[in-house]
């Protein structure tokens, strides 16, 4: 009995050990992970080996195209992404995205792709904006050391003296009118060393020429206003002078006055116009135009305009479609059939070279496969 | 017992030799040489059967093959009919569809023994090869087109376009294989 009861003790130790043993297990590390052939069909509809599949076929014939053949230069084209009619969930740029590799590497320049990511277009508008800011300071060196070069002030008989004024249609939004003078004057006095003085600022007394400059926009809409205060003043003279509110208004008519002859320009619409101009969408949207600044020196007496340089202070932002020649679209469209947990469907990709002056398709491809894919679980 | 000896000392030497070449960090590897490769070749079979092979050339025929140039791009067009024949053993007179993946690789010297001239095409022989002989595949391709997967049910012909579209290439190989 006691023997029996021995080996069931020595049978619960060895039981107990065993879990003991179990429980300190090391957990296995998982597998290594397996690299797969991209070029081997699998059980995606529409997998890797489809896209470049697709993308082979399809990039050498858009270049075969004529137009693009023979085109003299390189020809641009933007992507508008695909339409996926199919039932494959699936992001299509995976497929024009390979496209696009395809026919970069092997077009050897002769395709060039226009983005049309909104991130990527900001991204280097952002860029343009930056270097022509650092072009801009360069230009006022370059303007600056003209003027300084220029016969008028390099064989004057006695250093001119130059009073600067405020620039013309300085009502650009955005822009610090005259801090560009106030810049070039900065620029100009730097480099004098007593070949030209200037006069104080806001003062016009003994000058021999004026600085001044007027702002150019390339635009065929009507200019925003900035200068608030001036514009008020503006107003308050055209109503004095009997002449409408509007400062684009050329016709001259009269305003109302009251019966004392005053002009009706009353504290609450003076206000109202203030808030007017404020919430006016053109004075807070930057116009995306190019502009420029024409800088002037004036002679003082005369008012002759002696001398005259322009650049650029802005160049209007596109999202560079000016210069593209197609746009490359198409479409994904699937059908399917379900038998014993297999799906076979059929696939479709077809693309299309559209040239947007005409609106004409200058070529069309077509990919299609078809193949059975073993479905798991729940088929929708 | 000199001769025991002898014998103990040469298994030592053998066992030693062994285990040196075991510890040895690198190995060459096999090369061939391609030479005499044709434009069209079909790999080595997957399967082997009791009587014969199931090669893809017992099934596999080629109808045609062409290579030509685009004259607007210059670019070389390889074309090649592949057709499914069926059985051709008494032991196997039904064959079987295939699912087949060819891939053309594009070089600037000629693979096979006849170099393409520009704007001709050159035919098949009789048997759907072309003349053997040629230098090979030697350098690397200056394209290989995407691996393309087709069906080929028995009696049907696969019509298969290649494009490369870089000029001035000379010689390519397509390669064939089941997947």
């Amino acid at each position: 009995m006691k023997q029996k009861q021995a080996w069931q003790v020595m049978a619960c130790a060895a039981l107990a050990a065993a879990v003991f043993g179990f429980g300190c297990t090391t957990p296995r590390p998982p597998r290594a992970p397996v690299q797969l052939d991209i070029n081997e069909v699998d059980h995606t509809p529409f997998g890797s080996a489809e896209i470049k599949q697709c993308a082979a076929e399809m990039g050498p014939k858009i270049l075969m195209v004529p137009e693009i053949a023979r085109a003299a230069e390189t020809t641009r084209i933007v992507v508008q992404p695909l339409r996926n009619s199919s039932t494959i969930m699936m992001d299509t740029r995976m497929i024009t995205d390979a496209l696009k590799d395809e026919l970069m590497a092997v077009s050897n320049g002769k395709v060039r792709f226009v983005t049309s990511e909104d991130r990527e277009i900001a991204q280097s508008n952002m860029i343009v904006r930056e270097k022509l800011e650092v072009a801009r300071d360069r230009m006022l060196d370059e303007v600056a050391e003209s003027i300084l070069q220029s016969p008028l002030i390099a064989n004057a008989a006695k250093p001119p003296v130059i009073a600067v004024t405020p620039a013309l249609n300085a009502n650009f939004v955005g822009l610090n009118a005259n801090s560009f003078i106030a810049m070039l004057r900065a620029k100009i006095a730097g480099r004098a060393n007593g070949k030209a003085f200037f006069t104080a600022p806001g003062s016009l007394e003994g000058a021999d020429y004026y600085l001044t400059g007027e702002f150019i926009a390339e635009s065929m809409k009507q200019e925003g206003m900035i200068n608030l205060v001036d514009y008020i003043y503006l107003v308050e003279e055209r109503v004095k002078a009997g002449q409408s509110m509007d400062v684009y208004d050329s016709t001259d008519t009269t305003v109302s006055t009251d019966a004392a002859g005053t002009v009706i320009l009353t504290k609450e619409r003076r206000q109202s116009l203030l808030t007017e101009i404020e919430r006016s969408a053109q004075l807070r949207v930057e116009p995306n135009v190019n502009k420029f600044l024409n800088v002037m020196l004036i002679k003082a007496d005369n008012k002759i305009a002696v001398m005259e340089k322009m650049f650029s202070l802005d160049a209007k932002l596109t999202r560079g479609l000016d210069r593209v020649e197609y746009t490359l679209t198409g479409n994904i469209a699937s059908q399917s059939r379900y038998v014993q947990g297999y799906e076979e469907i059929y696939v479709v990709v077809t693309f299309k070279l559209i040239a947007p002056e005409t609106k004409e398709e200058i070529w069309g491809g077509r990919y299609e496969t078809k193949k059975a894919i073993q479905r798991g679980g729940v088929v929708y | 017992m000199k001769k025991a000896y002898r014998h103990g000392l040469l298994a030592a030497l053998a066992a030693g030799m062994m285990v040196a070449a075991g510890c040895s960090t690198t190995y060459s590897v096999d090369r061939v040489n391609t030479g005499g490769e044709d434009s069209l070749v079909f790999v080595r079979p997957d399967r082997y059967s009791l009587l014969g092979t199931r090669s893809l050339r017992d099934h596999i025929e080629i109808t045609y093959e062409t290579l030509t140039y685009d004259q607007a791009t210059g670019y070389a067009v390889v074309r090649v009919g592949v057709r499914n024949r069926g059985g051709q053993h008494f032991w196997d007179r039904r064959g079987r569809d295939f699912n087949l993946a060819a891939q053309a690789a594009f070089y600037n010297q000629p693979v096979a023994m006849i170099p393409p001239q520009p704007g001709a095409s050159f035919p098949s022989d009789a048997k759907g090869r072309q003349e053997g002989g040629g230098p090979g595949v030697s350098t690397p391709p200056v394209y290989q087109a995407a691996r393309k997967t087709f069906a080929l049910p028995r009696g049907q012909t696969q019509h298969l376009e290649f494009i490369c579209p870089i000029q001035n290439v000379s010689g390519y190989q397509v390669v064939f294989s089941e997947y």
